[in-house]
């Protein structure tokens, strides 16, 4: 069997907790127990839905939703492995949560492109969770591969911060990341430099209104001899005009 | 009593064996599943050499006989552990992790490394065998029951006295393999994780590399080569593989059954077609062998009829 | 003693072998040993000897005989001939030393390296019975020039009588052959002494036998056993042997497919061929080309 590998991993430069690709993932604690359900849009068009039961008698305290392996399954109508019923009515996309545990949302595969957001079953839009806007608690990570300096942004709370991602070259016994770099707004306001080494893991612990973008600025690896792996790529002219009309 | 004797000397039984040995090719293929790999191999060797030793006791024996590898491939295929990033403890405890974030996979399977040795020139290997003579008549399976002997003679399908050496045993012997075939297992395990990540920038192959670690380490420990690497190919060779087997299945079939070392026409042409004149020849009764330390001696009796 | 101590390949065949050698042969190929006209051809019942030939002969209609002309009638011009027919049969080999074949006083001792052949060779000829013969001297008769009148008798040339006998004069029909119903056959034993050697042709070597001397039993007078025994020997030796010599070639090369040598007989033996106990033995060597 001829192996693909996951190229996507290897050519995003930007990522954002709002809109969810490989390499990032959204934590968010379930802290009462209830039926949830959860709507996933792409691109802001939405997608499917499936539901969390939280429970004190359900015992994971962590679920992880691969959102494109569920938008596979559930969409393409295929039976789903993670959904079993605790003490609701039957429903074949449930994830059972103990009550308090964490939710990690996640892109396994392809593209991204994904955001989620989930309310009491009986209550929406009052949604309790919602990618967009992290809440209190939250929490975005990432693991970057590509060593260069990236920037951290942060819109809503005008927090911008430098990450350096050091290469790492094949050495005698085999690489291990090193634990994964926990930030929050306060740790941003006063240091605005994260040092990463490539494929270390960057925690931001939201405090409730963010919206995070990390792009890539400057790579520092030499890939003269190396080219870029090209995928297809359009970008629509900027700063210009469209059938030859000129902007006033 | 027979009426024709050819005798043959050592000299003449070895020009005899030049001629079915030229004859002799191999070109085979075949792979084995070993659960945390697979090893196949593709073969094609010719014989060079020997030297044949009449015996006292109606044998002969063959050494020095050189296996020249036309074509030698060991391919090795070998399933490398997954290869993830990601998967680190976000929340630890005492008791464990309590929230982990998800691994995400480099390649979409457990991804197939294949690395291709070519030992052809590397491996210096010969075959001694012993043989007895052993007589056969012939008859082409295409010739039709009744058919006359002119008419099998026009459509080519005469009947054939042959001598076949019949191998009583059949060695192989595996000198050595060259001093750079460590190296070469090296390189070629490079090779294929250059080959199995051509499409990666430099810094992405660093990367996974760099997880992997010494991949020749790896991969060593994968197919369980130890110290000695001889050791460990022509353990492969031989006893996984088989190879040596069927080398040696392959010679002494080779030799007992598929090539004769003559072959004597039956009826025997002592005068060809004349015009429409019909060739004489002479009916082969009776055909004896015997080897001895000097020569190989063939007696035929002449039939009355034909 | 090794049979290839000298050589690298040794051959050899014995009295009784060759002999079966030659039967196969008589029986496949007749035409070698029988020769006569085409009458002969066309009614084997002529011949003085029953050919026994191998059903393959008949099968693929190969010639019991070799046809040759017949034989002219001396003093007819061509006109007259008869039918005929040559055979030998019987024929046996026998290799020194001489314990096979009841030679003539004249052969024996058969010396070393020698073999001796033995045959009956039968002559039937078809000559005409008496009556036939009558007829055909009428005939001849008439076709024999005329006297030349006019030398005689001047004036005679333009006698009506005499110009008609000088028209049927010039009349010459075709040449025939007179037809019989039987031949007159005699046979003689005829034994012979020879010795193989081998010789090069072109660049082959070829086991070529040769005829020492010849003796016919029981002929006489002397001159006409020396005559005839003068006729079978050029017989064989023009006719019959050259066509039996073997090439060393294909023997050994066809049957034992060694390839890229040239063979030659082994040099330096006292005898190569040798006729020694009843066995033609070669010694051959082979060079890579």
């Amino acid at each position: 069997m001829k192996t693909k590998i996951n190229r996507h991993i290897f050519t995003q430069t930007r990522f954002q907790s709002n809109v969810l690709s490989q390499l990032g993932f959204i934590v968010h604690q379930y802290k009462e127990s209830g039926r949830y359900q959860a709507d996933v849009s792409r691109h802001g068009k939405p997608m499917y839905s499936f539901q969390i039961d939280v429970c004190k008698n359900h015992k994971k305290p962590q679920f992880s939703a691969d959102l494109s392996a569920l938008d596979k399954s559930i969409r393409g109508g295929n039976e789903r492995s993670a959904a079993k019923e605790c003490c609701c009515e039957p429903h074949d996309s449930v994830f059972e949560l103990l009550e308090g545990g964490f939710g990690l949302f996640y892109v396994g595969s392809g593209p991204g492109g994904y955001s989620v957001c989930t309310y009491p079953i009986d209550q929406k839009p009052h949604a309790v969770f919602d990618s967009a806007v992290l809440g209190d608690g939250d929490m975005f990570g990432i693991t970057l591969l590509r060593p260069g300096q990236y920037v951290f942004l942060e819109q809503n709370k005008k927090i911008k911060a430098a990450i350096e991602v050091e290469e790492v070259k094949p050495g005698k016994t085999p690489y291990v990341p090193p634990d994964p770099v926990y930030v929050d707004n306060q740790q941003l306001q006063k240091s605005k430099v994260i040092k990463l080494r490539a494929a270390q893991g960057l925690i931001y612990k939201a405090s409730g209104g963010e919206s995070i973008t990390i792009e890539l600025l400057k790579p520092n690896d030499d890939d003269s001899d190396n080219p870029e792996l090209k995928i297809a790529h359009w970008s629509k002219p900027s700063g210009g005009s469209l059938n030859g009309l000129k902007a006033k | 009593m027979a009426h024709l004797t050819v005798a043959t000397s050592e000299d003449t039984v070895t020009r005899l064996f030049e001629g079915l040995r030229d004859n002799f090719s191999v070109d085979e293929s075949d792979s084995v599943d070993f659960g945390p790999f697979t090893a196949g191999y593709e073969l094609a060797f010719h014989l060079e050499g020997g030297d044949v030793d009449l015996q006292n006791d109606n044998s002969l024996v063959v050494k020095e006989l050189d296996i020249k590898w036309d074509k030698l491939r060991v391919f090795l295929g070998i399933d490398i552990p997954e290869l993830c990033i990601g998967g680190f403890c976000i929340i630890p405890s005492p008791f464990g992790c309590i929230l982990r974030a998800p691994k995400i996979c480099i390649f979409d399977d457990d991804p197939d490394f294949g690395i291709d040795l070519d030992l052809g020139g590397l491996l210096t290997s010969e075959i001694s065998l012993a043989a007895k003579p052993k007589l056969n008549y012939f008859t082409d399976p295409a010739r039709p029951a009744g058919m006359s002997w002119l008419d099998a003679e026009d459509a080519d399908l005469a009947n054939k006295w042959q001598l076949f050496i019949d191998p009583d045993w059949v060695d192989i012997d595996i000198f050595d393999f060259s001093d750079i075939v460590g190296d070469l297992l090296d390189n070629a395990i490079d090779n294929a994780v250059d080959d199995l990540l051509f499409f990666l920038p430099g810094w992405a192959k660093n990367l996974i590399k760099a997880i992997l670690g010494p991949v020749v380490d790896l991969v060593r420990a994968i197919l369980d080569i130890g110290d000695d690497i001889d050791e460990w190919l022509s353990d492969l060779l031989g006893v996984s593989l088989g190879v040596f087997d069927l080398i040696i299945t392959l010679v002494a079939d080779f030799f007992a059954a598929k090539f004769p070392l003559l072959e004597i026409e039956d009826p025997f042409p002592i005068l060809p077609y004349s015009g429409s004149l019909i060739p004489v020849k002479l009916p082969i009764e009776e055909l004896g062998v015997n080897i001895n330390d000097d020569e190989l001696v063939l007696t035929a009796t002449v039939g009355e009829t034909l | 003693m090794a049979f290839t101590d000298n050589s690298d390949l040794y051959g050899a065949i014995n009295e009784e072998g060759i002999n079966r050698v030659v039967k196969h042969m008589m029986r496949l190929r007749p035409s070698m040993f029988n020769y006569g006209t085409e009458l002969v051809e066309q009614n084997p019942e002529l011949l003085c000897h029953p050919i026994e030939a191998d059903p393959v002969v008949f099968a693929r209609n190969n010639p019991l005989i070799t046809v040759e002309s017949p034989l002219p009638v001396l003093g007819t011009n061509g006109l007259v001939s008869l039918h005929y027919c040559v055979q030998l049969v019987d024929v046996g080999i026998d290799f020194h030393p001489n314990n096979a074949l009841d030679l003539p006083k004249e052969l024996t001792p058969m010396a070393e390296q020698r073999f001796a052949l033995g045959a009956k060779a039968c002559v039937g000829l078809g000559c005409p019975d008496e009556d036939l013969v009558a007829y055909l001297e009428r005939i001849m008769g008439t076709l024999n020039p005329p006297i030349d009148v006019e030398q005689f008798i001047p004036g005679a040339a333009n006698d009506e009588r005499v110009a008609s006998t000088a028209n049927v004069s010039r009349f010459r029909p075709k040449p025939f052959t007179i037809p019989v119903r039987r031949l007159l056959c005699f046979c003689m034993e005829v034994y012979a002494v020879g010795h193989i050697e081998t010789t090069k042709i072109g660049n082959k070597y070829v086991l070529a036998p040769k005829l020492d001397n010849i003796e016919i039993v029981d002929l006489c007078p002397e001159g006409l056993e020396n005559s005839v025994e003068c006729y079978l020997e050029l017989v064989l030796k023009l006719g019959l042997l050259p066509r039996v010599r073997v090439a060393l070639e294909k023997i050994v090369l066809d049957q034992l497919k060694i390839v890229n040598i040239e063979i030659k007989p082994t040099p330096g033996l006292p005898n190569n061929p040798a006729i020694e106990n009843d066995e033609l033995k070669v010694f051959i060597d082979m060079e890579v080309v």
